[in-house]
């Protein structure tokens, strides 16, 4: 109990728990995603958050053993996400003008919600997987998949609007990098951080640095069109970068037993 | 007409990558260590790097026609070359640098070659290796999820008016949900055509009829909602 509190102290953030990270990511990355007019560093927020949630989540469900590996449900949660999150963006085409056009983000939540929730369905009563927070894990994964492509779509095209999206994000091939570097920093985390002293806010600090490596790439994008957006994106998100590449490495010195230092990476003792 | 095509190339897709996934000698993280049979990655990795290479041809074979029996099969040999490759490379180093003898750990004799496999198995593992009918079940295995992935793609570029590029990743997307689905019914490993996991193949076809028809929804969503 008494090294518990000191790991916390050291750290200087404890992590919320999981249904209040859970609230707090899914309205910080909606409302982000929803006003295409904040500045980038700002969506950056919501895209991070969202992907700390889904690891989170990967967390909770893998914890029970998949016996397919961790990183297959990442990859679940990204297809079905991204798919369902091209769905909610065309939706601009029904509501060009108006308060509808903002609707597009919160229609495309809800597809997304509603067919992550029948896979989890189709997975506990067909595939007969005996996991109790399948449905909901389902669910709350795919959400912040779509959540994760929908924030970063906005971030380098301005808009989540499918014409925009279309030819900045998609035809320029980055929606490859979006795709694989947030199913990494979805599924990355537990599988690295995995084992008997795995602790949960390790693991969440390994998902916001591999958030912030996505969003420091969609930045160096960015900075040719927006120099000064741009900029100011990639310098937040190497702050956040690392202050959490710094804590993890030194919450994995502290709670190893003994390490080894190859001497490649400077590890800050 | 269009809408009802498309929604019958997903979920054939669909279904025929989950064939195809059943059928693909995996073995996991114990196959790293040459002590299961198959190729020593998650299921979902082997299948969707299948996969991929299938897009890869099929996209390259459609720019120049729009008969869905080449785009199909060109997408099915592009996942057969990669399925077969990956094999081949990793029985070259399990025979020739870690020194073990291809041999499947769920039957005694080949069922297709007729090779005995009891007395080349150490002890206290579940075989190691590609043996021949694994092998053969993988490069049929490529050829159905490669031809499902590359139905998907040709139903999306024809008939949703897909652009390339988002075709590709969408049946990148709806392949994965598909492949994932399928390898939590086998749990991660499987030997093949040969292996009793195989039996229950039946629940995963109605799980990905299921999933792949959520996909479609979406992508008719798309098609109609976003003006393609």
């Amino acid at each position: 109990m008494d090294a518990e509190g000191k790991v916390k102290e050291k750290i200087g953030f404890g992590w919320p728990d999981q249904r209040n990270l859970m609230i707090i990511a899914l309205v910080v990355s909606v409302i982000t995603a929803v006003a295409t007019e904040l500045p980038p560093a700002i969506k950056a927020v919501g895209l991070i958050l969202a992907i700390a949630w889904g690891a989170d989540v990967v967390r909770t469900i893998t914890h029970y053993g998949i016996g397919t590996g961790v990183p297959s449900i990442g990859m679940l949660a990204l297809g079905m996400g991204m798919v369902g999150a091209f769905a909610g963006m065309s939706m601009s085409g029904f509501f060009a003008t108006g308060v509808g056009s903002y609707a597009g983000v919160l229609i495309g939540v809800a597809l997304v919600a509603i067919g992550g929730l029948i896979y989890g369905l189709v997975a506990v009563k067909i595939i007969k997987m005996d996991i109790p927070v399948m449905v909901r894990g389902m669910m709350e994964l795919t959400t912040a998949g779509a959540l994760v492509v929908i924030n970063a779509s906005s971030m380098l095209a301005g808009t989540w609007h499918i014409d925009a999206v279309l030819g900045s994000v998609v035809a320029s091939g980055w929606i490859a990098v979006i795709f694989i570097l947030s199913a990494m920093g979805m599924l990355h985390p537990y599988n690295a951080c995995l084992g008997p002293d795995e602790r949960r806010g390790r693991t969440l600090t390994l998902s916001v640095e591999i958030g912030t490596i996505l969003c420091m790439l969609l930045g160096i994008n960015l900075v040719f069109a927006d120099p000064v957006n741009g900029s100011l994106l990639i310098l937040v998100s190497a702050i956040i970068w690392i202050a959490s590449y710094v804590s993890f490495v030194k919450a994995c010195m502290r709670e190893a037993y003994e390490t080894v230092g190859t001497g490649l990476i400077k590890t800050l003792g | 007409m269009d809408l009802i095509i498309l929604f019958i190339c997903i979920v054939a897709g669909g279904i025929l990558t989950s064939l195809g996934v059943h059928m693909m000698p995996v073995g996991g993280a114990p196959a790293a260590m040459g002590t299961a049979t198959g190729i020593a990655t998650g299921v979902t990795m082997i299948s969707t790097g299948a996969a991929m290479t299938g897009l890869f041809t099929a996209s390259t074979v459609e720019t120049m026609t729009s008969n869905i029996w080449l785009v199909v099969l060109s997408g099915a040999v592009g996942s057969m070359l990669m399925m077969a490759f990956t094999m081949l490379g990793g029985n070259i180093i399990y025979t020739l640098a870690a020194g073990i003898v291809p041999v499947s750990g769920r039957v005694d004799v080949d069922p297709i070659t007729k090779r005995p496999f009891l007395p080349f198995k150490t002890p206290q593992t579940d075989g190691h290796g590609t043996p021949d009918v694994s092998y053969i079940s993988g490069v049929i295995g490529a050829f159905l999820g490669g031809s499902g992935g590359a139905l998907i793609y040709y139903g999306l570029v024809n008939y949703a008016d897909f652009s390339a590029p988002l075709a590709g990743i969408s049946a990148m997307g709806i392949f994965l949900t598909n492949a994932v689905l399928s390898a939590y019914n086998i749990g991660g490993t499987i030997e093949g055509f040969h292996d009793p996991k195989f039996k229950l193949l039946p629940r995963a076809l109605k799980a990905c009829f299921i999933g792949s028809l959520i996909c479609a929804v979406f992508a008719s969503l798309i098609s109609y909602a976003g003006g393609l």
